[in-house]
């Protein structure tokens, strides 16, 4: 501990005396009413610039691991260094060494990432080699990959290429082993062709442990008024994981990325060894402030069994200087919970004055499971006023009469909460939340992680330069 | 207790650190083209701003950047969209761009986030301006109504400063 003191001390020194340094500091205190549970979580992140040479560290506090989130709370360490590197560049070659983010194609052999929200970090730890030309990207990788109690195990190596053959044409590949010998290792080969009116990218796994390829396609179109996307997938057993069980890669899901918070209450969950579906989504804007969007996604089992399908409609349309809506519907079969979920909400925001805004969202979901054919309905409401740039408050509400059926039991059938955020001096940002939050999914980027019940008070404090 | 007090220390640093350069910047446009940002410093201001498709404040902050740019006659106001988007979304982005023919922004992609990372960029959408010189000189998370004048405020005084 001593040596990381003395490492920030002379980090800060150093950048006193020659500038480029970012800060950010994110703390969250949570007073968990029900449990009588109190948690401290923080992630500070320092970066340092000096021409070629960069550095930067993540230090974490969880005190104490949030129980719900890390179940087995003895193997996190509540203080740690997470996330340490140097960088150093010459014309168009990086080199990393310590922790980094890296994405080779669209994430089907390797993606790593943090969203914090979901508690998600997959940093890998040891080197990179990264040279960026005009007609020739090279990336080099080796490290070992982080799971969510910083436990790391495996070492990876892989290398990816991308060359722009022709004026419009790129074509790439990459290969990934591991010391592992149940996944030993696999290859992908990926092509993209862009034009004004479309674009095309396609990109093909082979892992070395079945002997299937995987695939995923995408066609783009492009009109005055109307654009459109089709994507297609086929994943077959190329889940690629370490020992610890964490995937090294992360396919697109080919569902969609809602902008509201009950559409995301029945999320499909990504499996990549058993996947084939498609989705389509078409915008149009027939005039300047009205944008109509279409969606449709579909994804089967090989056998053929359906596991998720949605249909999605939403019309977008600003008023005037003053008024702007949304109105959407969205029905969605999920197979995790088995259940048909009709979704129709609005949301709208009225501007008072110039900084001063109203938005309310109304949302309502019918669900329906398949399994005991029982129904029941869920309603939320949301009121926010904001006044830039300092301030706004919340008041989120929820109800459901799920606990009417037979069979269920649920303590509570009504959820509120009410939220105010300060915005002060830089960008500084102190936002406090007291009631009562529902149980659901997040689902972001084809991850879900579960909510649970929330009752209390909670801090959040960001500062950041 | 000694946490604590390093609790307290990284709390105080941001307001004794200066300020960061990011004309080092590189990404990749729509079309899989290097965007070198030092290459591009010739605007009176650059305007970079991190967002994706999901995120209706992202969209929101769209207009009234296209709008303070077109406020600014006399000034060449470069704004940089950087879009998040994860592979699961990052077929959408250049539909959502096609489909926004009015934003004149330079659209770039970072869809590992690790340029994101490196600005500490958390939270979208998530907006700096930087001077002719790629320096950093205001940071703004979030979008509500109003805060475009804020971003007008810090480029009025930067001009006014540069006179």
């Amino acid at each position: 501990m001593k040596t990381w003191y003395l490492g920030l001390f002379l980090l800060f020194l150093t950048a006193l005396a020659s500038a480029q340094v970012a800060f950010k500091n994110q703390m969250v205190y949570t007073n968990w009413e029900e449990y009588n549970r109190t948690i401290l979580e923080d992630w500070a992140d320092l970066t340092y610039r000096h021409n070629w040479f960069k550095a930067g560290l993540r230090y974490e506090i969880n005190h104490p691991p949030d129980p719900f989130i890390f179940p087995q709370d003895s193997l996190l360490k509540n203080y740690e260094l997470t996330f340490r590197y140097v960088q150093v560049r010459y014309k168009k070659m990086n080199l990393t060494v310590g922790n980094y983010y890296e994405m080779f194609g669209r994430g089907l052999t390797l993606r790593t990432y943090e969203d914090r929200n979901l508690r998600v970090d997959t940093n890998l730890d040891g080197l990179k080699f990264n040279y960026s030309g005009r007609k020739l990207k090279l990336k080099a990788i080796g490290g070992r990959m982080r799971d969510k109690y910083n436990r790391r195990k495996n070492w990876l190596w892989g290398g990816d290429v991308e060359i722009k053959a022709l004026k419009n044409m790129r074509i790439g590949a990459s290969y990934l082993t591991q010391d592992q010998s149940s996944q030993k290792s696999l290859w992908a080969a990926r092509l993209s062709y862009t034009r004004d009116m479309w674009d095309f990218y396609a990109e093909t796994v082979r892992p070395s442990w079945y002997s299937a390829f995987s695939y995923y396609a995408a066609l783009n179109l492009y009109f005055e008024k109307v654009s459109a996307t089709l994507e297609l997938k086929d994943y077959n057993h190329m889940s690629f994981f370490n020992a610890y069980g964490t995937e090294y890669n992360a396919a697109p899901s080919l569902t969609r990325e809602h902008e509201f918070s009950m559409l995301n209450r029945h999320p499909h969950a990504l499996n990549q060894n058993d996947e084939r579906g498609y989705q389509m989504e078409i915008s149009y804007t027939p005039t300047d402030p009205i944008q109509i969007v279409l969606n449709h996604s579909q994804t089967f089992t090989h056998a053929g069994k359906s596991f998720f399908k949605e249909y999605y409609a939403e019309l977008g349309h600003t008023v005037n200087d003053r008024l702007e809506y949304h109105l959407a519907a969205a029905w969605t079969f999920d197979f995790t919970t088995n259940t048909d979920n009709i979704t129709p909400l609005v949301d709208g925001s009225y501007n008072l004055t110039d900084r001063d805004q109203i938005h309310l969202s109304l949302q309502h979901q019918h669900t329906k499971n398949r399994s005991d054919l029982s129904e029941f309905d869920s309603e939320l409401g949301l009121l926010e006023i904001s006044h830039s740039p300092f301030v706004s408050f919340a008041l989120v509400g929820e109800y459901t009469n799920k606990y009417q059926l037979r069979n269920v039991e649920m303590k509570r059938h009504a959820w509120l909460y009410g939220m105010v955020s300060f915005t002060f001096w830089h960008n500084q940002r102190l936002s406090v939340l007291y009631g009562s939050r529902r149980e659901g999914f997040i689902c972001v980027g084809g991850i879900c992680r579960y909510e649970p019940e929330f009752q209390g008070v909670e801090f959040k404090l960001t500062t950041q330069f | 207790m000694k946490k604590l007090y390093f609790l307290l220390i990284l709390l105080l640093l941001p307001f004794l650190l200066q300020a960061q350069n990011v004309k080092n910047m590189e990404l990749d446009d729509l079309n899989g083209n290097t965007f070198a940002l030092k290459d591009h410093l010739d605007a009176d201001a650059t305007i970079v701003s991190f967002w994706a498709t999901w995120c209706l404040p992202c969209q929101k902050e769209h207009p009234a950047l296209q709008k303070l740019k077109e406020s600014f006659k006399d000034k060449n106001i470069q704004i940089i969209a950087i879009s998040t988007d994860s592979p699961r979304s990052l077929a959408k982005v250049k539909k959502y761009v096609r489909s926004h023919k009015k934003y004149k922004f330079v659209f770039l992609l970072d869809p590992d986030r690790e340029f994101a990372q490196q600005l500490l960029v958390t939270e979208i959408p998530h907006t700096f301006v930087l001077d002719k010189n790629g320096n950093v000189i205001y940071t703004h998370t979030g979008y509500r109504l109003g805060d475009e004048k804020e971003l007008s405020k810090v480029l009025k005084e930067y001009f006014e400063k540069q006179n």
